[in-house]
């Protein structure tokens, strides 16, 4: 089976990693991932995903600054980031929109299958 | 005291006296200051009497040379026995106004003075108001920060159970491999037994809110072997995050301890904790030793430490170091709060923090010794 695409998922919890690494997997998807702000600029650079999944609460750092980063850098600021996280702050879910964010999504209120389903259709609409 | 030169304070009973026939017809008033009126009027007074008994003698003196010799010194003294009997009147009457004007002068001070105090007191009583409402405010934000932080901590093992069960309903499981399944039994189970010890570090913060929270402390503890078996069940996640995590006895007992083995696991379990979870390089401490008729616990680390503003608060409920919150990591701002709870209710124990932003912090435990 082709991959559909590759999409970087920014968190730094490995079981939800390794959770929607599988889902994603089985989906016919190459789930990538950064545990961090520095990983992953780095990644998006080398790997050039089509989407990134990004989480608000990461170890020591706010993905908030992550996503400002990408989004002020020449090569990244085009890629969609849907911010998918627990954390659901009124003032971050504003921030991450009016920073560029495509989507807001609360990992609790989504199974698997459903954020795939998001990807799925944030893709097509691009393609 | 004012100064002698300074103009008259209007508003002086002695100066507002109309009957003073200086004020009244020359517009001028003899007194420098009016503070002490009583003495200033009676001077006036003796001005205007002694005027007027100038002008009557020198009215009646003419009077007695145009007249030369038809008047009597009987009529002469007479002339001024009036003279004098009206000065005794019209002082005695000046001076019942004026003292009325005092008296009114004296109720109208009293009243500003009442007002002053008034308006001070509400003065008072608004700053109290403004500050039991900032003092609610901060609660209510902290709470709601607490909240936030909370639902995420709750929510990020709910998603994973749910996630992973809802793939089990979908049919997932069937195309995996054994490891995978067994990695995602795995996940679900460390998943719930986290969630269970953020639900138990609610309750339990909860429960010690409560007027009659009481820990029965009459377990024999020996305290040195307490702390090392706790280093130990945390040596496992010390190594994942490259920590180096140690114990050591500064002396050489003995350490036996009267308390409560379930929540004194629970204090130096959060402790620990707390040391791996704000630190990310360098080392923990986890000392004991001998101090006169104590055992003291030193837990110290090379972490962020605590910014100086929040070392007073930070055993408070939901409290955690500004550098905590934006570190963005795990924490309920309960942890510390549970542990002074459970310290305050064992007699003659304390706990206490040093800490230098940046540097670590070390955290103190002291509990008497059992004496033999």
């Amino acid at each position: 089976m082709p991959i559909k695409a590759k999409i970087l998922f920014i968190e730094d919890d490995p079981d939800q990693i390794f959770l929607y690494q599988t889902k994603f997997k089985l989906e016919g998807y190459n789930l990538i991932s950064a545990r961090n702000k520095i990983e992953s600029v780095k990644i998006t650079l080398t790997e050039k995903p089509d989407l990134i999944l990004l989480d608000i609460l990461l170890a020591n750092e706010n993905g908030i600054d992550v996503l400002r980063d990408l989004k002020a850098n020449e090569q990244t600021k085009n890629i969609p980031i849907v911010v998918f996280t627990n954390f659901d702050k009124e003032e971050t879910i504003n921030q991450a929109m009016s920073l560029g964010a495509v989507d807001y999504v609360i990992k609790s209120k989504v199974v698997p299958s459903e954020i795939v389903k998001k990807v799925a259709d944030l893709l097509k609409h691009r393609l | 005291m004012k100064n002698k030169n300074e103009k008259i304070e209007i508003g002086c009973a002695g100066c507002l006296n109309q009957n003073c026939w200086l004020v009244k017809n020359l517009g001028y008033a003899p007194y420098r200051r009016c503070q002490y009126c009583d003495f200033r009027f009676r001077n006036c007074l003796f001005l205007h009497y002694q005027i007027v008994s100038i002008i009557l003698i020198v009215l009646s003196f003419v009077a007695f040379l145009l007249v030369e010799g038809k008047l009597s010194v009987l009529a002469i003294i007479s002339i001024f026995t009036l003279v004098i009997v009206y000065g005794y009147f019209f002082n005695k009457s000046t001076e019942k106004i004026v003292q009325a004007n005092f008296a009114q002068k004296k109720a109208k001070d009293a009243l500003e003075k009442f007002n002053e105090k008034l308006k001070d007191m509400v003065d008072e009583q608004t700053k109290d108001i403004k500050d039991k409402a900032d003092h609610l405010e901060k609660l209510l934000k902290m709470r709601s920060e607490f909240l936030d932080i909370a639902s995420h901590q709750l929510r990020t093992p709910t998603s994973v159970i749910k996630g992973t069960l809802a793939m089990m309903r979908e049919g997932d499981m069937e195309k995996m491999s054994t490891a995978e399944k067994a990695h995602f039994v795995e996940g679900m189970f460390q998943k719930s037994v986290k969630l269970e010890s953020i639900i138990n570090d609610i309750l339990v913060a909860s429960e010690m809110d409560t007027a009659d929270f009481g820990i029965r402390a009459e377990d024999k503890i020996e305290l040195d072997q307490f702390l090392e078996k706790e280093v130990k069940e945390h040596q496992f996640d010390a190594e994942e995050k490259k920590i180096a995590l140690s114990f050591e006895k500064l002396s050489s007992g003995p350490f036996k301890i009267k308390g409560s083995a379930k929540y004194l696991e629970q204090v130096i379990d959060n402790l620990l904790s707390n040391a791996l979870k704000y630190t990310h390089q360098g080392l923990i401490r986890a000392t004991i030793k001998n101090d006169k008729d104590n055992a003291i616990i030193a837990v110290s680390d090379t972490g962020i430490g605590i910014p100086k503003e929040d070392l007073k608060k930070i055993f408070n409920k939901f409290i955690r170091g500004k550098n905590a919150c934006n570190a963005y990591t795990d924490g309920s701002g309960l942890g510390l709060f549970i542990i002074k709870r459970v310290m305050d209710q064992h007699l003659g124990s304390k706990v206490w923090v040093e800490s230098d932003e940046g540097k670590g912090s070390t955290f103190f435990l002291q509990f008497p010794l059992i004496k033999t």
